[in-house]
């Protein structure tokens, strides 16, 4: 390099030791899944009708317009709920009526069975309370006694 | 008629007999006699004739002369031709070695004035020339409403003075040494003189304004002042350059109460260690102009009590007092002994051999040196490397209406870097089934794994966000991320975090 072009150089030099990186930015790739989720906290374990008599149709359960049989639904996706029960002890011979609703139901939707039916479709997404009402009737050829039945209630993706 | 004439004759010489013995007890044996064109002189006198006397021996004047030379004629020139005129005594006061008052036009030249209490005092004069003087006396040389004189190669020795002006103006001082307990050349009402050349070193001041303005103090040397280097006190408009002021005990120079003066081109150095001495204050003083000067003290470089002042000059082309190479001037060069000073520790990035920000000498912005120097050119330049060391995060399967939490060993970044540095972060949108906002996403950092929670961890957003400063010496960054799960989220989700590093 012919020398009196040297006093050219040493700034440019110089310049490119100026860019030193005063700043580092790295991008980070985020991932999460969340799986259909549904969680369901019930808030009473049993309904008690005390005493029928005889002939008595669709007795609404005790307190029930107070919202007592209530569940605390918390989901992410739509929900199917089924329900069905055992047959009745010591003998299957009164007659379940089940409902389900955001608000509480003031009316029965469908008959309780032994075999497990749709009972409502919920399709909100986070957290909510889901009323239960129960109804119950006794016929009147129906002999004295207490009776008893286990009611299974099942929230799963719709 | 004979007898009567000569009679008469008797009577004539007579009388000129008396009168030749008047005039001899007069100037004999001071002026001994008349050389042509100068009269010589041997002891003390009153010079009452314009012209040049020329001592030709040293005198020891008798300690009951209060004026030993006391020069009553304009137009006189006196040359010592470097003899000693001696007082034998300086407690005495209105004992003058050489005196004026009210003459004009006087030279004084070669003369050694010691042991008085005055030394040399002029009063009421004009245009007079005082060269190669040395005084040793309580008062030094003081010029007393006198103006348009010049004084020059002037030695001091202790007094309470070298040289003193008081209502004295457009005199011109050259090359002066003066070292007295006092101030080496003081001004006191004094206006438009000019000083250069000027050394005091061990004086109590090296040069001392007080009400004096418009005064010129060039390339002066002060060391070891008892007091200040220089110091003006309701002194404005004086203009101060390449001055070296050493290791005063209190300040290099001091303003009080001065204003519009220009300090530039001088060295204030104080490196002593127990010295408890600033290099510039300034009191109540506004509008001075401070530049292209070096500050270099332990104690501290620059304090400002009340007063907005300039510490720069635009950049232009000059002299820089700190780098020559660089041909330009600005501001001051702001170090200490043991380089730790703003020029020190400031950086250059744009190799310009000015620091890139302002020094701040008072926090109210009042006085700001916007260029002041850096020590060395491209100096402290920040450099900073970071190495990610992942560059992706799955939290996995999570759970709604939860706080998940993505925390790892191996989410951790290296840094090597030689100053201070900060993170930054942002994120975008979570993208999946629906948009989940960022504010869902919290990040934090430190230095161990250990110290890393959701509790510490910041919430994110689209805009970046400073999280954390570090220092140097943290050269790694452990990184845990967290996610509160909304409730209705649903299916796999993606976000961009971008983490930023920079020095702080």
């Amino acid at each position: 390099m012919n020398g009196k072009y040297l006093w050219l150089v040493l700034p440019i030099v110089a310049g490119l030791l100026a860019i030193v990186p005063v700043i580092k930015a790295d991008d980070v790739n985020v991932t999460a899944t969340v799986p259909p989720y549904i969680s369901v906290v019930f808030n009473y374990n049993s309904v008690n009708f005390d005493s029928v008599p005889p002939g008595s149709t669709d007795v609404q359960a005790p307190n029930q317009n107070s919202g007592i049989y209530n569940v605390t639904v918390t989901s992410n996706t739509a929900i199917n709920v089924l329900a069905s029960r055992t047959a009745w002890s010591p003998s299957d011979v009164l007659t379940l009526k089940f409902a389900a609703g955001t608000s509480v139901p003031t009316s029965p939707q469908v008959t309780l069975t032994t075999t497990s039916q749709l009972v409502a479709t919920l399709a909100l997404v986070g957290q909510y309370t889901h009323f239960h009402g129960y109804w119950l009737t006794v016929p009147p050829a129906a002999p004295a006694g207490t009776y008893s039945t286990t009611v299974t209630i099942t929230y799963q993706p719709a | 008629m004979r007898k009567i004439k000569a009679e008469t004759k008797i009577s004539v010489i007579i009388g000129i007999a008396l009168l030749i013995s008047f005039i001899a007890v007069s100037l004999s044996p001071k002026i001994v006699k008349s050389q042509g064109s100068y009269i010589e002189i041997t002891n003390c006198t009153n010079i009452t004739q314009p012209g040049e006397y020329r001592l030709i021996q040293d005198i020891y004047a008798d300690v009951n002369i209060s004026k030993c030379i006391d020069i009553q004629a304009n137009n006189v020139i006196l040359d010592c031709q470097g003899h000693i005129i001696d007082g034998k005594d300086y407690i005495v006061e209105g004992r003058y070695g050489i005196y004026v008052n009210g003459y004009s036009n006087i030279t004084i030249k070669n003369c050694r004035v010691t042991t008085w209490r005055s030394t040399i005092y002029i009063e009421n004069s004009s245009n007079d020339t005082l060269e190669n003087i040395y005084e040793y006396g309580v008062n030094g040389i003081w010029l007393s409403n006198s103006n348009y004189s010049i004084l020059k190669d002037i030695q001091c020795s202790p007094g309470d003075f070298g040289i003193r002006l008081s209502y004295s103006n457009y005199n011109t001082l050259t090359n002066v040494d003066c070292s007295p307990g006092g101030a080496g050349v003081e001004l006191r009402y004094s206006f438009y003189n000019n000083l250069t050349n000027v050394k005091s070193y061990g004086s109590g001041y090296g040069v001392y304004m007080y009400f004096s303005s418009y005064n010129n103090l060039t390339n002066a040397d002060f060391y070891g002042n008892g007091i200040d280097g220089i110091y003006l006190y309701g002194s404005n408009a004086n203009i101060i350059s390449t001055v070296s002021i050493s290791n005063p005990d209190n300040y290099g120079i001091l303003l009080d109460g001065s204003n519009s003066n220009i300090i530039k081109d001088s060295i204030i150095k104080i490196d002593i260690p127990y010295l408890n001495a600033y290099g510039i204050s300034l009191s109540s003083s506004s509008n001075n102009l401070i530049y292209n000067n070096i500050f270099n003290t332990y104690k501290g470089n620059a304090i400002v009590s009340y007063g907005q002042n300039y510490w720069n000059t635009t950049l232009q082309p000059g002299n820089n007092i700190w780098n020559s190479s660089l041909g330009y001037i600005g501001g001051n060069l702001w170090t200490t002994p043991d380089n730790n000073g703003y020029s020190d520790t400031c950086v250059d990035a744009n190799y310009d051999g000015f620091c890139d920000q302002p020094y701040y000498i008072t926090s109210d912005g009042s006085n700001i040196d916007y260029l002041p120097l850096a020590k060395y050119v491209g100096q402290n330049i920040p450099t900073l490397s970071v190495v990610f060391n992942y560059n992706s995060v799955d939290f996995g399967t999570v759970i709604p209406n939860t706080i998940a939490e993505a925390k790892s060993i191996n989410y951790n970044v290296s840094i090597t870097t030689n100053t201070n540095y900060k993170v930054s972060v942002n994120a975008t949108n979570w993208k999946g089934a629906a948009i989940i906002p960022a504010n869902t996403l919290y990040f934090a950092v430190n230095d161990t794994l250990d110290k890393l929670s959701f509790a510490t961890a910041k919430q994110l957003s689209n805009e970046v966000q400073l999280i954390a400063t570090f220092p140097s010496t943290v050269t790694t960054n452990y990184h845990a991320f967290y996610f509160r799960v909304p409730i209705a989220a649903i299916g796999t989700y993606t976000a961009i975090i971008t983490i930023t590093y920079e020095v702080a």
